[in-house]
């Protein structure tokens, strides 16, 4: 049967094909043992014979030219054993990142390293390199660089903003607003300046002329480091003619192209191994420098080179989360509904490519909120600050945190329910969004809402707002986030051996969510097998991995779901099929359970799988992988000519339907208890609710919903990049500084809940949820504050007790209203 | 090596602790090599993890395990591989994530973590496994407050930590394990397990002085008091370390060269703890976490202070006498100690002098300490009848922070009026400090909101503190002011909320 006709049937669902054995239950990731007792490999832990250890200098500058380098003393050192400079690597236009460079756009930016037989030679070594820069115009403030005077933070330009995502042609450009356009700006104007990047939909002034209630808003939200616990470590070493790579990324397959390109040579002669990733959260979802320089070193020298990171090196290139200055108008009418909504936003992208977490910030808030109308504005510019990147729910988060306390101002002054509110403007299934106002696949916010309330008691908890005990008021606050969650177009993997055991070749990341086995899940449901009989392979490229998307963005649930249900479905029909041909009748004639195939008249009819896997060698063609289908990525074909003969290969490209974006939801209701004489507050209690679809893996989604919640509270009132405006250096760069949360920060329990109602276009109903379970936190956090005093809202994050003890005691804040750094 | 180093009849120069059940005995060991570098470059021994190499993570967490000053009860304490000089080791057994599973099976502490699914992606899980470990060997049944304190020190980016609570609570299902190794929680009695091990240190313990030299530096871990206090008069420009919470990012922050380390742990005259004529009586090298219960007990409204202090794992290492000594501004125990009276007892070669803490400081990081002295020990005075103390520790974070500001207040009333009043402030100068003006104005004052206003007034003028990364001068100024008038008010009829309420 073709695989359109099966998808056809798996969407209607026909009677006796209930999706529930492994849909919804835990498990044990095989791979967790490891982790407790200390056996879990990351890249930093893998030794090998003639391993020798490299150390980077970096810049002590934000912005410089390397005069000349002096290494004799260095080089002449025992136990030192090769240099790798800037010439040895290939040159990055900018402003993308470079491997090593002679020209540090930031502090921390790597200009050669050093290797040696053991890391501290190579640490005190890097003591010994005589370098001299010459300094160059250097800006850490976006808005002093988008004015006329402000230093551009490349040589190239000052802004960079390319046609589209993933645009390799464009560079640095100069784009500057006039003096008063800035000055009116930073006084708290609405921003006049032209902007480079710009879309619309609707008739926004006619939205602004029927509201009833217009809020206008400046707004500041910090930049941050993601602060992996990992800093991230790569090993490599070549072995006739093939790269062999250890490191840490969130994802594996989609690594491939990105990392053989980057070295300069085919995919086929890349061995890339990444069993653990300490982390990612964004920060390592694609190729990076920092990863292959290894690579480059050890072609220089012949010898395995391993590179770790110190806290402060994850710190500089570890990537960060953008800040935006931003202003937001919005058009309410009578009932709340938003009819009009403008927003501008200068996003801090920093030295190098950046992501377009603006980009992505409106797009959330066209469907979070779903205004009848909208214009969105932007600036991308450049800093000499550490390079940004996608962090949990880039730009989707700031700007929930950024504009959910303002619906609370519209509720207050339009007298209506802080939920009611919510529930007036939140999309459904018939919902659209973005500039070309595309379809969503689901949207169940306000059953999420609904949920929460219910769960948290608002009705009753709301009663305690603003209640005094002491110097301690209580505020309650809600929150709402959103992020994609879903991609189509990628391959799925599955072999059965004749010894019958179900090989689930998974060629996502392993970064603690356990996806790269939960998405096998739904095959093995489909495939009717016992998983205590399902072989899952990942980690790998030498584990015969398919084309994987990226594990970003939310979508590995719904994404690698769907690619290994086709191929299950490959897998299914090709089993009937192999039935047919050895006894006989029709592939249609045949049903599957508890691991073999019978007919459905006579069951005693019947082949246990390793007697299917069997015959499909003997078959040959496309039954054991010798013929392939010509849609499936190079990878996976390659992953294919290493099984083909081995058994049963079911492999399909995922072509099923999908009608537009996927909508990862989520809610946070907290209540909270502000100390007026400090300024510090208790997180009391916490509920996270999440529209993630179905639930497939409840304790992985307790787990995100709780994690999430504790990166949100940072981003409500701890974390910050804060930069010294005279010499361009970072002032908290460890952990103690840069103050993620503490276990003893935390509500007594974080509950969670999820509205578990399944997506239209997922097989299983599941949708992605990693990133806005953070948004919501953050932001229902910010708008307690606000509740707690008495609707006062800081348009900024974080929010710290320097503010709030400025504001209680009436006097003005300690840094001006657009200042990046803060107290 | 002088003539005077070899006084000293015997010194061993290799030093030998207990991994896996195994004696391990190393020679040249480089004293500024640390346990967690020994561990992952040396050992190869991989499962303990770096996160950031200054005590702040967790990700290193190790148990280490000594004999208490009796020698007689065991310590079993988590704390931080990644600043702790590996000579440091000498005399104990060192438990790894490695050490725990036997044959295979999982250990109880392992056992909950999975079943919990308390690892996500594993770099903290090593540290947490640790923690628990540790709670799990000293506690046999502990509340909520306990297993909070037990965790906290270690960073998770990924599980939101709930179930890895879950897990401190599952890990005791296992009925089979032996659980609390110091005989039944809490209890008097020596238990089997904390035997054995007590005849297994013993039987690497000589009584005789470290002395090891390697990578062209030395590492002195004397025993007798007078033999330390020899040493560091011989080498006025050693390095003293006590627990090297500071002393160790020196090496792995600022990449400093220590070539001579003399050592306060081994040292029974410094490790002691009592009360003695009217003070509790600290020696320099007592851990804050055995300083903690007797201050404690004596003052209870410094708890939160305590609890609040660091991390378990930092404390279990780092002693009162180098908070003290290494003079920080910022550090926590100061303030209450002064307003306590507390005294230092400074000792240089035979001679001995006593130095009020309030005397202590002289300006930004220098102190009162001569060449060759030390701290011997830090006297506290018992608590007086009716006087009222108490210290807050105003931070972002709850733990793992250093102060904005750190109040401390004593207050002694008479018929209503201030008979007596300590006023003592650290972050709000370049060193930890009196507020005398404040003091000034309340004394013989009724207590009450007026005077309380005036005094507030007159901390204005006795501090004009900076602006730096952790708050405003603006915001400083405001809450030292505040916290004040917090005192006021819990001291007063009325009763008002902690600003954080520990036991949650
Ligand atoms: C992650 C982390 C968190 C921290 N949190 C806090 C906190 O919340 N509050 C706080 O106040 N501090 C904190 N600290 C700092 C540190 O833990 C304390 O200052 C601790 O009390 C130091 O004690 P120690 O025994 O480890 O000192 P060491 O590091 O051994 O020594 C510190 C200094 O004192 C000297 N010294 C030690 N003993 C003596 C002696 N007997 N005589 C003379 N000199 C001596 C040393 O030479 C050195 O100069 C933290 C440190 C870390 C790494
Ligand atoms: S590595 Fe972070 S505390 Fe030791
Ligand atoms: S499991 Fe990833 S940091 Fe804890």
């Amino acid at each position: 049967m073709a695989l359109d006709d099966l998808a056809e049937q798996l969407f209607v669902r026909p009677k006796g094909f209930a999706l529930a054995n492994y849909i919804g239950s835990d498990f044990t990731p095989p791979d967790v043992r490891g982790k407790v007792t200390g056996a879990a490999k990351f890249a930093e832990d893998i030794r090998v014979d003639g391993l020798v250890y490299a150390r980077m200098l970096t810049s002590p500058m934000p912005h410089a030219r390397v005069r000349s380098i002096d290494l004799t003393e260095a080089l002449a050192m025992e136990g030192v054993v090769g240099v790798l400079t800037a010439e040895d690597v290939p040159a990055a236009a900018p402003p993308r990142a470079a491997i090593l460079t002679n020209e540090p756009v930031f502090v921390g930016d790597p200009i050669l390293a050093i290797a040696a037989i053991d890391d501290t030679i190579a640490t005190n070594a890097l003591q010994k390199i005589k370098i001299d820069f010459e300094p160059l115009p250097f800006c850490v403030d976006p808005l002093e660089a988008l004015g006329k005077e402000g230093a551009a933070a490349r040589t190239e330009g000052n802004i960079y903003a390319p046609a589209g995502f993933g645009d390799d042609s464009s560079g640095p450009e100069e784009f500057r607003w006039t003096k008063d356009q800035l000055d009116g700006f930073l006084g708290g104007e609405p921003p006049e300046g032209d902007t480079p990047v710009q879309w619309s939909f609707g008739d926004i002034d006619e939205g602004f002329r029927q509201a009833s209630f217009v809020l206008e808003q400046n707004f500041v939200t910090a930049g941050y480091a993601h602060h992996s616990m990992e800093p991230r470590s790569s090993m490599a070493y070549w072995q006739n003619g093939r790269c062999y790579l250890h490191g840490p990324s969130q994802s594996q397959s989609a690594m491939l192209p990105g990392l053989a390109g980057m070295i300069g040579i085919p995919v086929a002669d890349l061995v890339y191994i990444n069993e653990n990733c300490g982390g990612g959260f964004g920060s390592r979802s694609t190729p990076y420098p920092m990863l292959v320089l290894p690579a480059f070193f050890s072609r220089k020298i012949n010898r395995p080179v391993a590179l770790h990171l110190s806290r402060a090196e994850e710190f500089y290139l570890g990537k960060a989360r953008s800040g935006f200055q931003g202003h937001v108008k919005m058009g309410f009418r009578d009932n709340g509904r938003i009819c009009a909504m403008d927003l501008f936003l200068v996003q801090d992208i920093g030295c190098q490519t950046g992501f377009p977490s603006a980009a992505s910030a409106a797009e959330a808030t066209s469907l979070v909120y779903q205004p009848e109308t909208m214009r969105f504005r932007a600036i991308p510019v450049m800093t000499n600050t550490t390079p940004k990147g996608a962090q949990r729910g880039p730009g989707q988060n700031q700007i929930a945190a950024a504009i959910e306390p303002l619906l609370d101002q519209a509720a207050i002054n339009l007298e209506l329910d802080r939920l009611q509110i919510r529930k007036t403007n939140a999309p459904d299934n018939d919902s659209f969004h973005g500039p070309s106002q595309q379809p969503i696949t689901s949207a169940y916010i306000k059953e999420a809402l609904d949920k929460g309330a219910a769960r948290f008691n608002w009705a009753e908890k709301v009663q305690r707002s603003r209640q005094r005990r002491g110097s301690k008021v209580t505020g309650i606050g809600v929150g709402q986030a959103y992020h994609s969650a879903g991609r189509r177009g990628y391959d799925g993997l599955i072999r059965i051996a004749p010894d019958g055991k179900i090989h689930l070749h998974s060629g996502v990341g392993n970064l603690g969510t356990y996806s790269y086995a939960s998405t096998t899940r739904p095959a093995a449901d489909l495939l009717r097998c016992d998983w205590e009989n399902c072989v899952v392979h990942y980690g790998k490229s030498t584990e015969n991995l398919p084309w994987s998307s990226a594990q970003n963005g939310s979508n590995t649930s719904f994404t690698h779901s769907r690619a290994n249900y086709v191929a299950a479905l490959d897998v299914v029909e090709k089993i009937k099929s192999i039935a047919a041909e050895k006894l006989g009748g029709s592939a249609d004639d045949y049903g599957i359970a508890d691991e073999r195939v019978f007919s459905k008249r006579q069951s005693a009819k019947s082949l246990s799988y390793a007697e299917v896997a069997q015959a499909a060698i003997e078959l040959g063609g496309r039954f054991d992988g010798s013929v392939v289908p010509d849609e499936i990525h190079d990878v996976t074909k390659l992953a294919v000519a290493n099984l083909r003969g081995t058994g049963l290969i079911g492999v399909a490209k995922d072509t099923l339907a999908m009608r537009g974006a996927v909508p990862a939801l989520a809610v946070g209701f907290v209540e909270i208890e502000l100390d007026l004489e400090t300024g510090k507050y208790d997180i009391i209690e916490y509920l996270g609710v999440a529209d993630c679809g179905t639930v497939v893996h409840p304790k992985g989604l307790a787990a995100q919903v709780r994690g999430g919640a504790v990166w949100g509270f940072g981003m409500a009132g701890l974390e910050r990049h804060v930069y010294d405006r005279q010499t361009g250096i970072p002032a908290n760069v460890g952990f103690y500084q840069c103050k993620p949360a503490t276990y003893m920060d935390l509500p007594d329990t974080i509950g969670w809940d999820a509205v578990d109602l399944p997506d239209r276009d997922n097989p299983v109903g599941v949708k992605g949820i990693g990133e806005p379970v953070m948004g919501c936190a953050a932001s229902a956090v910010l708008c307690a504050i606000s509740d707690a005093l008495g609707g006062h809202v800081f348009n900024r994050t974080p929010v710290t007790p320097d503010m709030i003890i400025n504001h209680v005691a009436g006097r003005p804040q300690s840094t001006d209203a657009m200042s990046t750094n803060t107290f | 090596m002088s003539a005077r180093d070899l006084d000293v009849p015997v010194q061993r120069r290799s030093m030998r602790f207990i991994l896996d059940g195994e004696v391990v005995e190393i020679e040249n060991v480089d004293p500024n090599r640390t346990v967690l570098q020994y561990l992952r470059e040396d050992l190869r021994r991989c499962g303990t993890k770096e996160g950031c190499a200054e005590g702040d993570c967790g990700a290193c967490t190790v148990v280490v395990v000594d004999r208490d000053v009796s020698g007689k009860r065991l310590r079993v304490r988590a704390v931080n591989s990644c600043i702790q000089f590996l000579p440091t080791l000498d005399g104990k057994e060192l438990l790894t994530v490695e050490s725990l599973s036997t044959d295979g099976e999982l250990h109880p502490t392992q056992k909950a973590l999975v079943d919990c699914h308390g690892s996500q992606c594993g770099f903290c899980t090593p540290g947490f496994v640790m923690s628990l470990f540790a709670l799990h060997k000293n506690n046999a049944d502990p509340t909520r407050r306990e297993i909070d304190e037990a965790l906290a020190g270690n960073l998770c980016r990924c599980t939101g930590y709930s179930p890895i609570v879950e897990a401190a609570r599952v890990m005791y299902a296992d009925e089979l394990q032996s659980k609390c190794w110091l005989g039944q929680s809490r209890s008097s009695t020596v238990g089997a397990d904390e035997q054995s091990r007590i005849v297994a240190l013993n039987s690497i313990d000589t009584d005789v002085p470290l002395c090891i030299e390697g990578h062209g530096r030395k590492f002195f871990a004397p025993r007798e008091l007078d033999h330390f206090a020899d040493l560091v008069a011989l080498h006025p420009d050693a390095t003293i370390l006590s627990g090297g919470t500071d002393v160790g990012l020196w090496v792995t922050k600022q990449q400093r060269d220590l070539p001579i380390i003399i050592y306060t742990g081994n040292v029974a005259g410094l490790n002691e703890c009592l009360v003695d004529d009217g003070y509790l009586d600290i020696g320099a090298a007592v851990s804050l976490t055995d300083a903690m219960p007797l201050i404690i007990e004596n003052y209870p409204t410094l708890e939160e202070l305590f609890v609040r202090f660091a991390s378990p794992p930092i404390r279990n290492a780092g002693t009162l006498g180098g908070n003290i000594a290494n003079g920080s501004p910022i550090g926590d125990s100061m303030p209450a100690l002064i307003v306590l009276e507390t005294e230092v007892v400074l000792r240089t070669g035979g001679s001995t002098r006593s130095v009020a803490l309030n005397d202590f400081y002289l300006a930004y990081q220098r102190t009162a300490l001569r060449p060759g002295e030390f701290i011997e020990r830090i006297r506290i005075p018992l608590p007086v009848e009716g006087e009222q103390v108490q210290s807050y520790k105003i931070s972002k974070r709850f733990d793992q922070d250093i102060s904005a500001v750190c109040g401390a207040y004593r207050l002694q009333l008479a018929d209503g009026k201030v008979e007596k009043i300590g006023v003592a402030y650290g972050g709000m100068a370049a060193i930890p400090s009196r507020a005398s003006l404040c003091e000034q104005s309340l004394m013989g004052q009724e207590w009450s909101e007026a005077s309380v206003s005036r005094a507030m007034q007159a901390l204005d003028k006795d501090f004009s503190p900076i602006s730096d990364m952790r708050s405003s001068s603006q915001y400083r100024r405001n809450v030292c002011r505040n916290l004040l008038r917090r005192f006021y008010l819990e001291t007063s009829a009325s009763v008002i909320e902690r600003v954080y309420s520990i036991g949650r």
